[in-house]
């Protein structure tokens, strides 16, 4: 399949004729940091002073590298559709060269940053733990009760971490690890893989 | 055991069966013993009768002594004979400290393990809840057939306050929450073992 771009994406993209390979490249970059970070306009700036092209005229460019990669990425697009997608821009050998080698090298990093793009899910991400026996409290002197604080991390996309402080009991813990392996398992079974085989 | 002089006061009011005759002993006994353990409530108190031929300073009194030396005889485990031997000394009757003791016998344990949690703690998880999806495609990725764990921990703060912990996992994630959860559990058992 090919992916359709509009005329600002072709206009923007025959830009790149002019430019060398070593500037193409750094592109590239920016726009693999675009779809990892968001954007960057201190970036842009430098850039813009560097080369003598206008601010917005560069992070237009930007804007449409990032659309190419992450729609041929959205579709797992191979080599020879990505060519016949940027044939109509009629790009020279070399830049298309180093478009293609950029997006081949980095599609794996951007589809895990597009899966990422959940509605409001916080993806698990660390796990601290520490066993502490409280033996005494106010109301109670010497008793024995096991507990286990957790620090279960969290993370959102690119949001800042997230700490939960939670704590449990032994028997609790070796509820939730059966019912997670459970989980894990389940994975495993002959109807699931044959559903997963069958979906595609 | 250090107790203020309004308690034992309290508690050998206790004694006087003139003021307070067998069926109001047994009811305010009855009361303290439950309320500690959350199944009455102090105004329970003042439901009964006989209680009323009671004067109510004398009473509350009595009632708050008694609630004090409750717990603080079971916060260090006071033993039964020790119990009792206190209660001679400020001149209850035997049957008076047959019928304390009986009630110390049976709720001992229920209420050192409501001593044992009546306590601020983190929010401790009580449940764990699962979902398996497959994640086929979204509005950024096509044909990714993933599998996403969804994990919803139920969290009690107090008592019958729930809350919950909500995140999603993908296989590698989970696999590793597992590992770690599992290592955690381990270590007691080889904690117990070294003791």
């Amino acid at each position: 399949m090919i992916i359709e771009l509009d005329n600002t994406h072709k206009q923007d993209l025959s830009s790149l004729r002019s430019l060398s390979a070593e500037i193409i490249s750094e592109f590239c970059k920016i726009a693999l940091e675009f779809i990892k970070k968001g954007s960057n306009k201190k970036l842009y700036m430098g850039a813009s002073q560097k080369l003598n092209i206008a601010a917005d005229k560069i992070e237009s460019l930007v804007d449409s590298i990032t659309y190419l990669f992450s729609e041929c990425t959205r579709f797992m697009l191979n080599e020879n559709d990505f060519n016949d997608t940027l044939a109509p821009i009629k790009l020279s050998d070399e830049v298309i060269e180093i478009l293609r080698e950029s997006y081949f090298d980095n599609r794996k990093d951007i589809r895990n940053t597009l899966q990422e793009f959940y509605p409001h899910l916080d993806h698990y991400q660390n796990l601290e733990w520490r066993l502490d026996t409280q033996i005494a409290n106010r109301s109670l002197g010497s008793s024995i009760n096991p507990i286990y604080l957790l620090k279960l991390i969290t993370k959102c996309g690119s949001d800042n971490p997230i700490e939960h402080l939670l704590q449990t009991d032994p028997n609790n813990l070796k509820h939730l690890c059966n019912e997670l392996e459970s989980a894990l398992n389940e994975i495993r079974t002959y109807e699931n893989r044959l559903i997963i085989r069958n979906i595609k | 055991m250090n107790l203020s002089e309004d308690v034992l006061k309290g508690i050998e009011t206790l004694s006087d069966e003139k003021l307070i005759n067998d069926s109001v002993f047994k009811h305010i006994i009855d009361t303290c013993f439950l309320v500690i353990l959350k199944k009455k409530t102090e105004s329970d108190l003042f439901d009964n009768k006989a209680v009323s031929s009671v004067d109510t300073i004398a009473l509350k009194q009595t009632f708050s002594a008694f609630i004090v030396f409750i717990l603080e005889s079971m916060k260090i485990n006071y033993d039964q004979s020790s119990i009792s031997d206190l209660l001679e000394e400020h001149k209850l009757s035997s049957s008076r400290i047959d019928f304390i003791s009986n009630y110390f016998k049976e709720y001992r344990v229920a209420i050192r393990k409501h001593l044992s949690v009546t306590n601020f703690h983190f929010p401790h998880i009580i449940d764990v809840n699962w979902r398996l999806d497959l994640f086929m495609k979204s509005n950024a990725v096509e044909k990714l057939n993933t599998p996403v764990y969804l994990i919803n921990l139920t969290t009690e703060q107090e008592e019958n306050v729930k809350g919950k912990v909500q995140f999603a996992a993908t296989l590698d994630q989970l696999q590793d929450l597992v590992f770690k959860l599992r290592d955690a559990q381990k270590q007691i058992e080889r904690s117990s073992i070294k003791s």
